[in-house]
C-alpha cells in the first residue's frame, strides 16, 4: 500500500545577513539571522485504523517546523608577525525551534530498563519545540518514607524543558610561534536538557546489595528507601551544558635535516581532552536512539559508549 | 574605530526541493498468494485470523479486561515497591486520571481496529453465508468495546482501495449503537445454533445484542441515561431466546472457568477459544489467576492486582462465589478458588510465607502505593479462573465472554428499567425471580433477597461478574462510575464516562476529535 499523494517537504529560507570588517580588517565580523519553515513534515505513520495490521506509511503531516535564530560569527588576526601569529575565530548560534499545527500528539523517547515499561519522556506537539520533554514532576525524597514526592502524586505529566540546545558555541585558535605551532578547536552548547535514563535504571537505589548504585545515592543526606519505585521523572533530566576540548595539536616544525628529507614535522594531537560540564553521564554529547514508531527521540542517555579520548603522535617527512 | 567595509546581505528564498516524484515500495499486502490459497485467498484461513485477533483482547490483563475493570471498584493494581511501578500506569486507572496518552488504552483501540479490519477483509473475499455471518458478528464484537469506551468508532466499509488516502469514517454513539445492531441482525439468520465455544453463533449475538439494547441509553446520553422500553423488551426477548437453549447454573459456579470449562461449564454462551494442544488462545486466561497470585504460591504468580475490601465486603459469608474449595486446585497447590484473604496454605496445609518471611496473609486494605514491610501481602486476591496446572501457555481455560448469569441479570435489569415481564424457562417471570433464582441456586447458596431492585441488580452483577470484565460498563450504566469509592476520594468529572481518544489515532485520522474534557 502507497501513499499516492505523497509530496516533498517544503522549507521556506530567510537569511538576512550582515558582514564587516574592523581595526583594518583585522577582525572580521558576521550576523545573520535565519528563519526556516518547513512544512508537509514527512513523516513515517501508523495506518489510520482500521485498516491493515501494523502497516506503516510516509505522509505529510499538516504541521509546520519552524526554526530561527542568530549565528554570529568573529575571526580576528590578532597577531601576524614573522615569527608569531595568532588568529582567533568565535562561533555562535542562538536558535528556537517550534513545532505548530499538529492535531494530536507524538511520543518518543522511550526509556529502557527495569520499571519503564511503556515509559516515554518526550514529545512532538504544537505550541513546543520537538522533543519537547514531558515529565511528572520530581520534588525531592521524602525524608519519613524515604519515597519520591511528585507534584499530584505522579499521576499527572507536564510539558517542560527543551531536549534541543538553545546555543551553539565553536571557538578556534591557531597559533604559531618560530617552529612552534599549536591549533585548539572547542566546541559546545548551551540550554538543553538531557535524560539519564542510565541514572534512572542502571544505578537506581533498589540494585542496593545487589549490584552498583549511584555515589550520589548513597551520600545523599535524605536517604531513599529501597521500595522508592523507578520512575522517569524530571528527577533524571539534567542540563546539557558543556564546552569541549575537541581536539588541540603541538607542532614542532625541523625543517631540513639531510640531504634527502627536505621537510621534518612532528606533532602530538589530542582529541576530547576535557569537558566542562555537570552533566553526570559519561559524555554530554550524547544521543542514544530511543525512538518511537520512527520519530526520533533526542539527548536520552542511556549506557552508550563512552566517548573515546585519543592521543596521536604524527612524524611527517617530506622528500 | 573605522569600519573598513559594510557589507549587507538581504535574501528571501523559497525553495522547492522536488526533483523526483516519491515512490514508495510495497512492503505489506494481503495478496492471494500470501493467504494461503493457490489462485484464489483462501477465506476460511482469513476467518480463523479474525477470531485470533481478539486473542491478545481478551487474554491480557493489560487491554479490555484492564479498561474495564481497574477502572472500577473491583479491581486494584497498586504498586509495590518497584513492582507494578509501570510509571502509573496502572494507578491511574483506578484513580481515574488517564490521559490521551495512555499506553494501554492506546494500544486496546488500535488492536480493536486491526480485529474490525480483519473480520471486514473476510466479507472482502467472497466468504459462505456463514462465513459472512461470522465475520459481521466478529466486526460488531470489535465496534462494540471502542464506542462502550471511546464513544467514536472508526469504521471502514471495505478493506480494499486505497487506504491510505481514504480515512475511517467515525461513528458515534446511537448511531454506532444502530449500526452494531443492524449487523448482527443480519448476522443472526446464517449463524450457526448452539453453544459458541469459540465460534460465533445465534446466541453469541443475541448475547452481544442485549449489551447493546441495554447500554443504548448510555449511548446517547452517558451522563443521565433514559432507558426506552421498546430497547428492554428487546433485551427480554433476546435473552428468552437465548434462555430457551441448554444452558443451566450447573454444579459448580468455578466449573465455568476450569482448565476444561469448554466441557464442564454449563453456563457458557460465548468464549474465545484456548487450547494448548492446537497452539490456539494466545496466554490463555492465565493473567486473570497470575496478576494476584504471590510469587511463593503454586502457580508462581506475578504478585500484582486486587480487589478492593469495600467490594469483597458485598458478599455473604456463605455466597459460594467468594470463594472455597475447588478439587483440581485446593488439594494441588492448597488455594482456594474465589478470593484470597488471610493466611495462605500450601496443599500439604503448610504456611506460606512471602519473600521477606512474612505470613503470606493477603489483608482486606491496599494502597495505590505500597511500601512498607507488608507490601507484597496487602490486598485480597482473586482467583476466577482455576489456574491450569497442566499446561501454562496458553492455560486451556477458555475465555468467557458471554454466560447464563449475566444474560439472566440483563434480563432482569431490563424489566425493572420498564421492559416487560416474560416467564420462561425455569428463572421465573419477575426481576426479583430471576434474581433470587441465580442467589438461592445450590451454585450460589445464599437467601433470596426480600425485594429486588436496581441497586440490588447492580450489586449482585458485580458478585456474580466479578473480574470478568463487565464492571466500568455496569457501573456507568448505574450511575456509580464517578462518584468517591476506596482509593478513588474524589468524584471525577464527567469527561470519565469516555476514554480519551488515543494521541496516536487524532494525529492519523482527523475525522477522529478529543472527546470533551480531555
Amino acid at each position: 500500500m502507497g501513499n499516492p499523494d505523497l509530496k516533498w517537504e517544503t522549507s521556506a529560507t530567510t537569511n538576512i545577513g550582515l558582514d564587516f570588517g574592523l581595526l583594518k580588517r583585522k577582525v572580521n565580523v558576521s550576523v545573520d539571522y535565519f528563519s526556516k519553515l518547513t512544512e508537509d513534515v514527512l513523516f513515517e505513520l501508523s495506518f489510520p485504523v482500521p485498516g491493515g495490521s501494523s502497516a506503516r506509511i510516509w505522509k505529510n503531516l499538516p504541521a509546520t517546523i519552524k526554526n530561527s535564530g542568530i549565528e554570529l560569527a568573529v575571526n580576528a588576526n590578532l597577531v601576524s608577525k614573522t615569527d608569531f601569529s595568532w588568529n582567533l575565530g568565535f562561533n555562535a548560534t542562538f536558535l528556537k525551534n517550534m513545532l505548530e499545527g499538529l492535531n494530536g500528539t507524538y511520543n518518543t523517547g522511550a526509556l529502557h530498563g527495569q520499571g519503564t515499561t511503556g515509559a516515554y519522556v518526550q514529545k512532538l506537539a504544537s505550541g513546543y519545540p520537538l522533543n519537547v520533554y514531558y515529565l511528572r514532576e520530581y520534588m525531592g525524597i521524602d525524608k519519613t518514607t524515604g519515597q519520591s514526592v511528585y507534584k499530584e502524586d505522579g499521576d499527572v505529566s507536564y510539558f517542560g524543558k527543551d531536549a534541543n540546545p538553545r546555543t551553539l558555541l565553536g571557538l578556534s585558535s591557531e597559533m604559531s610561534y618560530k617552529k612552534f605551532g599549536l591549533v585548539i578547536n572547542m566546541n559546545g552548547a548551551m540550554g538543553h536538557y538531557l535524560y539519564n535514563n542510565t541514572a534512572q535504571s542502571v544505578v537506581p537505589i533498589t540494585n542496593l546489595g545487589s549490584r552498583n548504585v549511584a555515589s550520589s545515592l548513597v551520600s545523599a543526606s535524605v536517604r531513599e528507601d529501597l521500595s522508592n519505585p523507578i520512575t522517569s521523572s524530571t528527577r533524571f533530566l539534567e542540563k546539557g551544558n558543556y564546552m569541549k576540548m575537541a581536539n588541540m595539536t603541538l607542532s614542532y616544525d625541523l625543517g631540513r635535516i639531510t640531504k634527502f628529507v627536505k621537510g621534518a614535522r612532528v606533532s602530538l594531537t589530542g582529541q576530547n581532552l576535557f569537558v566542562i560540564t555537570k552533566f553526570t553521564g559519561f559524555d554530554p554529547e550524547v544521543n542514544v536512539d530511543k525512538n518511537i514508531g520512527g520519530i526520533p527521540s533526542n539527548g536520552i542517555e542511556y549506557i552508550p559508549y563512552p566517548t573515546a579520548r585519543r592521543f596521536q603522535l604524527n612524524f611527517n617527512f617530506s622528500l | 574605530m573605522k569600519y573598513g567595509k559594510v557589507m549587507l546581505v538581504a535574501s528571501a528564498v523559497l525553495s522547492l526541493t522536488a526533483c523526483t516524484k516519491l515512490d514508495e515500495k510495497l512492503k505489506s499486502e494481503t495478496t492471494s498468494g500470501n493467504t494461503g490459497g493457490s489462485g484464489s485467498v483462501n477465506v476460511s484461513a482469513l476467518l480463523v485470523g479474525a477470531y485470533r485477533s481478539f486473542e491478545g483482547l481478551y487474554m491480557d490483563q493489560a487491554r479490555i479486561w484492564a479498561a474495564q475493570e481497574h477502572s472500577s471498584d473491583e479491581a486494584v493494581g497498586p504498586t509495590r515497591g518497584g513492582d507494578w511501578d509501570d510509571n502509573g500506569i496502572w494507578r491511574v486507572y483506578h484513580n481515574h486520571k488517564w490521559t490521551a496518552d495512555h499506553d494501554f488504552l492506546t494500544a486496546t483501540f488500535r488492536q480493536l481496529a486491526q480485529s474490525q479490519f480483519a473480520a471486514t477483509t473476510v466479507l472482502d473475499n467472497n466468504p459462505s453465508a456463514q462465513q459472512a455471518a461470522e465475520a459481521k458478528f466478529l466486526r460488531a464484537f470489535a465496534m462494540w468495546p471502542v464506542l462502550d469506551c471511546w464513544d467514536q468508532v472508526p469504521y471502514r466499509p471495505t478493506s480494499t482501495g486505497d487506504l491510505t488516502t481514504t480515512l475511517p469514517e467515525v461513528k458515534k454513539g446511537t448511531a454506532a449503537a444502530d449500526f452494531i445492531i443492524s449487523e448482527l441482525n443480519a448476522a443472526i439468520p446464517n449463524l450457526p445454533s448452539g453453544r459458541g465455544l469459540g465460534i460465533a453463533t445465534k446466541d453469541a449475538a443475541r448475547a452481544l445484542l442485549m449489551k447493546v439494547y441495554l447500554n443504548k441509553g448510555v449511548y446517547a446520553n452517558r451522563e443521565t441515561p433514559t432507558f426506552a422500553p421498546a430497547d428492554m423488551n428487546q433485551v427480554i426477548s433476546l435473552a428468552d431466546q437465548i434462555l430457551a437453549g441448554s444452558y443451566s447454573l450447573g454444579t459448580n459456579f468455578f466449573d465455568n472457568f476450569a482448565p476444561n470449562n469448554d466441557v464442564i461449564g454449563s453456563e457458557l454462551i460465548y468464549t474465545l477459544k484456548a487450547d494448548n494442544g492446537a497452539g490456539v488462545g494466545g496466554n490463555g486466561a492465565m493473567y486473570s489467576y497470575m496478576c494476584g497470585l504471590h510469587y511463593n504460591t503454586n502457580p508462581s504468580g506475578w504478585n500484582g492486582f486486587a480487589t478492593l475490601g469495600d467490594f469483597y465486603d458485598k458478599f455473604e459469608a456463605a455466597d459460594k462465589r467468594r470463594g472455597g474449595n475447588y478439587t483440581g486446585l485446593t488439594n494441588v497447590s492448597g488455594l482456594k478458588a474465589g478470593f484470597l484473604i488471610g493466611q495462605q496454605f500450601n496443599q500439604n496445609g503448610v504456611a506460606l510465607q512471602d519473600r521477606k518471611g512474612n505470613p503470606l496473609a493477603f489483608t482486606r486494605e491496599v494502597k495505590l502505593k505500597e511500601t512498607g514491610n507488608n507490601l507484597e501481602v496487602t490486598g485480597i486476591r482473586v482467583i476466577k479462573y482455576i489456574p491450569d496446572y497442566a499446561h501454562q501457555f496458553p492455560a486451556d481455560n477458555d475465555m468467557v465472554i458471554f454466560r447464563l448469569a449475566d444474560v439472566l441479570l440483563m434480563k432482569a435489569e431490563a424489566i425493572l428499567r420498564g421492559g416487560t415481564a416474560t416467564n420462561v424457562g425455569p428463572y421465573g417471570g419477575t426481576a426479583a425471580a430471576i434474581v433470587n433464582y441465580i442467589r438461592t441456586h445450590s451454585t450460589r447458596g445464599v437467601a433470596a433477597l426480600g425485594t429486588v431492585d436496581l441497586n440490588a441488580v447492580y450489586d449482585e452483577r458485580g458478585r456474580e461478574l466479578y473480574w470478568e470484565g463487565w464492571r466500568r460498563n455496569d457501573m456507568i450504566r448505574f450511575g456509580k462510575f464517578l462518584a468517591p469509592r476506596q482509593l478513588k476520594p474524589e468524584t471525577s468529572g464527567v469527561e470519565r464516562l469516555l476514554y480519551p481518544i488515543p494521541n496516536e489515532q487524532l494525529t492519523i485520522n482527523p475525522n477522529l476529535t478529543q472527546n470533551p474534557g480531555y
